[in-house]
């Protein structure tokens, strides 16, 4: 900073504010590390309530998780935070899906000894750092992976839901709001996270409903809970 | 000295006026004409209270369904729709044959909140885009002035796609297409010339009044 002022102090006038601005511009949008920490309100699922109580336990992997683009011929880079959105659009899901769907605090997620099924969601994929020149243009990818517990028996395996976003995406997606940041790249990979995310979790709540293994599963309680 | 003045003054004034009008031709361009074929027919029948909703988004065509004037039939936002229906219209996780789509209006729970929305019918669309051309245009900026030279076109077309499904019945009632070609044109004579031909907003308007035209009413709620 010391350097620009130097400079700007030898200009003079008209040309002095126009360097001055255009030097500053660039700094501001180009020279600075910013976290991105994405918004996702997924709407309410319109699927069949499970009549079954579950656990929900959150991989370390996905909570916290974190991952930093960065444009290499310069000093600017963009963090960007998933667990939180992520933790909430499946929490929010998740409660449409199943009667009650209670989120284990994190000291509790990997104990395996929990009277009841419990979901583990972890992080299968996020391809948003690997964003490269040009940043606006590139897509996002995000991948979970859960599997369903109880006890050590493996209820359901192999449970996996998958979002895409791209540029194209942006006009069908008017999202409300928007993410708090100070560059266009991070406005973007922000939005298109937060698109991703959505899309995925679709995936997860759809497929969710119509697999087999999950149809007998919920038989299986019903029967239980009829029988005593 | 007066006439020198003078002569300043027209001469400032009319640079104004072809700065003006060069402005006016660059930014905004003028329209070249476009043609446009329509084909196809679909069965429609809107009772009142019912809606249409265009899947999956497309904002050309909703604006021109919404700007028809004497047609007293309401579109769904397709965003509106999308959210009502999570997760089954999700981009990508749509039903993505008529069995499928079948297979999802017979879910007690999906069944219940399109008759709650009163969405009768889903127009979906899909466009293909194709242009060619040649770009000998080119357009410079120096100290003291800028300036285009050249002849630069583009042939464009637009091809719009509609399958209706009536989501009631949960059957496919037609298909519809509306095709727009046109040619744009740059023209640099030192001042840049623009025919646009709008040949996307062109064939959603198209679409729009062939989808109006197929409608009937029939009143009943």
């Amino acid at each position: 900073m010391r350097l620009v002022a130097g400079i700007c102090r030898r200009i003079r006038r008209w040309p002095r504010i126009a360097a001055c601005g255009g030097a500053a511009l660039l700094l501001f949008t180009t020279a600075c590390a910013e976290t991105v920490r994405p918004k996702v309100d997924v709407p309410t699922p319109v699927v069949g309530k499970a009549p079954l109580r579950v656990a929900v336990a959150f991989d370390d992997s996905l909570a916290n998780h974190r991952c930093v683009v960065s444009k290499g011929y310069i000093a600017a880079d963009w963090t960007i935070e998933i667990g939180p959105p992520s933790m909430a659009a499946f929490t929010k899901a998740l409660a449409a899906v199943f009667e009650r769907a209670t989120v284990l605090p994190a000291a509790q997620a990997g104990e395996a000894a929990i009277d009841q099924p419990v979901i583990r969601i972890s992080l299968d994929a996020f391809s948003g750092c690997d964003a490269s020149w040009p940043i606006i243009g590139s897509s996002v990818e995000v991948a979970y992976f859960a599997k369903v517990m109880r006890g050590s028996v493996i209820v359901l395996d192999d449970w996996t839901g998958r979002g895409r976003a791209s540029q194209a995406d942006l006009e069908a997606y008017s999202l409300p709001g928007g993410p708090l940041t100070t560059s266009i790249e991070g406005h973007y990979l922000a939005r298109l996270t937060e698109i991703a995310i959505r899309k995925a979790v679709a995936d997860f709540v759809a497929k969710f409903e119509d697999d087999p293994r999950v149809v007998a599963w919920k038989n299986a309680a019903m029967a239980e809970a009829r029988d005593g | 000295m007066g006439e020198s003045s003078h002569a300043a003054g027209l001469r400032q004034c009319l640079l104004r006026a072809v700065g003006g009008l060069a402005a006016v031709l660059t930014l905004g361009g003028c329209p070249a004409p476009t043609e446009t074929v329509t084909s196809g027919t679909a069965e429609f029948a809107l009772a009142a209270g019912e809606r249409i909703v265009v899947y999956p988004s497309f904002v050309c065509l909703s604006d021109a369904l919404a700007s028809l004037s004497g047609t007293p039939f309401r579109v769904m936002p397709t965003a509106e729709f999308q959210d009502s229906l999570y997760p089954w219209f999700e981009p990508g996780n749509e039903p993505a044959s008529a069995e499928a789509l079948d297979r999802l209006l017979g879910k007690p729970h999906v069944r219940a909140r399109i008759d709650e929305l009163h969405v009768r019918y889903l127009i979906g669309i899909t466009r293909r885009d194709t242009s060619d051309g040649f770009p000998g245009f080119f357009c410079g900026a120096g100290y003291g002035g800028a300036g285009c030279l050249g002849v630069g076109w583009e042939n464009k077309q637009t091809a719009l796609n509609a399958v209706i499904w009536d989501l009631r019945e949960s059957r496919q009632t037609g298909a519809l297409s509306a095709q727009t070609s046109g040619t744009s044109l740059a023209i640099g004579v030192a001042v840049p010339i623009i025919f646009v031909a709008d040949t996307e907003t062109e064939a959603c308007e198209k679409m729009a009044t062939l989808i109006a035209d197929n409608l009937r009413f029939s009143g009943r709620q």
